[in-house]
């Protein structure tokens, strides 16, 4: 709603609104600024020196295919029970906070717990400690807690859960995560807390749909878009949760393992391509084409709010769709290299090297929202409903924008992106000494997905410097 | 590729990305020598909002700064330290929020309301105001 204040304010004056900020949500009270142009060039140039050195010196043998792990913790048996009943507790608070509190973006917590903590801080926190939102996650600990009392009460009486097909793979979830971002990005009442919480609470129902057609396990390692999206990121970390253990394995070690599933190549354009086309939003590239959509749709007899929301709906699509096209093209490439496999398998052998650039771009784009609004939380806590209550002690606290300076911003930005780069490069190349017979086939077909990942990066730079 | 080729070929890598990293950075950091150009100069660029650098002449009375009004987005520049100036006009009672920086202005209606304030923050933010929900100023302050 504000953001179509905004376009209604630039179709008017035009030119006067170069660049002016089109916010992503009520939430940001500060944007990053622009990456300078020396920084943009330095960051290039590291970018094609990695790769080329990465091309002549990875090594000649796989050592990521297989993971070897080491256990150093066993968890006590109640620790996942007691974790899943504070998940749940959780989000029904949050959610009761959405319906009951406030209906301002800024004083309700629970715009600020999804937009931050939980879709920017939990990506982070997959890649520092592992898994832990499969712990928490409160769709997966209902659906546990319900069929282990139906399996107490009703005994063997149960049916068996269908068997997940195997076309639908990840489908469900890139779906939903689609869906999410639509939410976030384009939906007149992103920033309602009665409206996220209504859809909170029907995401919350389908999952247990699904599950219960499904089986828990099953549905929620394919079909949870949040629970595949975080689970996706926590394969980099060295942490692995499981089986009642905890282990340490090499990063990125566990990223080869990645089911290949349908589905998941779109579910990684997703990622990537959403989060370019918010980073889009906030250029002037964007700002003077929004205006000329927008008129277009209302010729069509929209009202101005839902041109609005067709206008950023046609922007997604775009990015996802230029994002999944570039990889593509980087699949065909590799087929001409040789071997008997389709484009469509290539693409989904190599997908999971895109995990680390996906999460590259996360960070790049919303490090500065993190730690910004991310302090929000400190007060939010005390008065979760906005209504003048002070539990803690910190309803009082306010947000210290000046604590990170833009230039440590900037080389977080740059660092995680070309991080991302490599290791995304590192996984390739580990794949492809395994899917091709020569190592000289394998070199042939690296080239292909080089130039991919040169691309996204680039594409990411170019996002966060003003050029955008 | 030896272990030895490929540990000098890292090092040489290196060596060539930190030389271009001092090269290319700003020679004074804190200075924004580079970042100045960064951004294309936009189509039409606000009137000055500041009138204290120590480069310029000694003026007794600063300039107040572009008037913002509703249904225009000013976009206003300065550099960390400098001091923000402008001025406020709203047809209806309003109040004035400077997102950051936390400033609110009460905005009688049809009044010109000044607002100065020091730019100790860098970043870009939102001016708008607070009862209509409009923007009217993206700030940007560069380190």
């Amino acid at each position: 709603m504000r953001r179509a204040g905004s376009i209604a304010a630039a179709a008017a004056v035009g030119s006067a609104w170069a660049a002016a900020p089109a916010e992503a949500h009520g939430l940001v009270g500060k944007q990053d600024l622009p990456i300078p142009t020396w920084l943009f060039v330095w960051a290039a140039c590291v970018v094609l020196v990695a790769s080329f050195v990465a091309l002549a010196s990875l090594w000649p043998t796989p050592r990521l295919q297989e993971p070897r792990e080491r256990t150093v913790l066993r968890l006590p048996a109640l620790l996942e029970p007691l974790c899943g009943a504070l998940g749940v507790a959780a989000f029904a608070f949050v959610v009761y906070a959405g319906f009951a509190g406030a209906q301002d973006a800024r004083t309700n917590i629970l715009p600020t717990v999804v937009y931050v903590v939980f879709w920017v801080g939990t990506p982070i926190a997959s890649l520092l400690l592992g898994d832990v939102f499969r712990v928490f996650n409160p769709w997966r600990a209902t659906g546990r807690a319900v069929g282990w009392l139906a399996k107490r009460l009703g005994g063997d009486a149960l049916p068996d859960p269908l068997a997940y097909p195997a076309r639908l793979g990840y489908w469900p979830a890139a779906l939903g995560i689609l869906a999410f971002v639509w939410i976030e990005l384009a939906w007149a009442e992103q920033d309602v807390p009665s409206a996220l919480a209504g859809a909170a609470l029907l995401y919350a129902a389908l999952q247990l749909v699904g599950m219960s057609l499904f089986g828990v396990a099953a549905w929620s390692d394919r079909g949870d878009a949040f629970g595949v999206y975080f689970g996706l990121f926590a394969r980099l970390s060295p942490i692995h949760w499981t089986g009642g253990e905890l282990r340490l394995r090499r990063p990125l070690s566990g990223a080869p393992g990645t089911p290949v599933l349908p589905g998941l190549v779109a579910l990684l354009c997703f990622m990537i391509g959403t989060t370019s086309f918010d980073g889009l939003t906030l250029g002037p590239s964007w700002s003077s084409a929004a205006p000329w959509l927008q008129d277009r749709f209302r010729e069509l007899g929209f009202d101005a709010g839902r041109a609005n929301e067709l206008v950023f709906t046609v922007g997604l699509l775009a990015g996802v769709g230029v994002i999944f096209g570039f990889y593509r093209l980087g699949a065909r490439g590799m087929r001409s290299v040789g071997g008997d496999r389709s484009t469509e398998q290539l693409a989904r052998l190599f997908a999971h090297g895109l995990i680390p650039i996906a999460l590259a771009y996360v960070i790049a784009h919303y490090f500065g929202l993190l730690v910004s609004q991310g302090q929000a939380i400190g007060y939010l806590v005390s008065d979760p409903l906005g209504r003048g209550w002070d539990v803690f002690g910190t309803a009082g606290a306010s947000i210290d924008y000046g604590w990170i300076s833009a230039s440590a911003i900037w080389y977080v930005q740059v660092l995680a992106l070309v991080v991302g780069h490599v290791a995304g490069l590192a996984l390739a190349h580990d794949r492809a000494l395994v899917a091709y017979d020569s190592p000289r086939a394998a070199t042939q077909s690296q080239y292909w997905m080089l130039a991919v990942m040169v691309g996204f990066t680039s594409l990411a730079l170019w996002l966060l410097s003003a050029g955008a | 590729m030896s272990r030895t080729q490929r540990f000098s070929l890292l090092g040489v890598a290196a060596i060539v990305l930190i030389v271009a990293f001092l090269a290319l950075r700003p020679k004074d950091s804190g200075e924004p020598a580079a970042s100045s150009n960064t951004t294309p100069s936009p189509a039409r660029t606000a009137p000055p909002a500041t009138a204290s650098t120590a480069a310029d002449p000694p003026t007794p009375r600063p300039s107040p700064g572009p008037l913002l009004v509703a249904g225009e987005v000013e976009r206003l520049r300065v550099t960390k330290g400098e001091r923000v100036r402008f001025r406020v006009r709203s047809k209806d009672a309003d109040e004035l929020h400077v997102h950051g920086y936390e400033i609110t202005r009460e905005l009688p209606a049809g009044q010109t309301v000044p607002v100065s304030f020091k730019a100790r923050i860098d970043g870009v933010f939102e001016i708008e105001l607070e009862d209509a929900g409009e923007q009217i100023a993206s700030l940007r302050v560069d380190p």
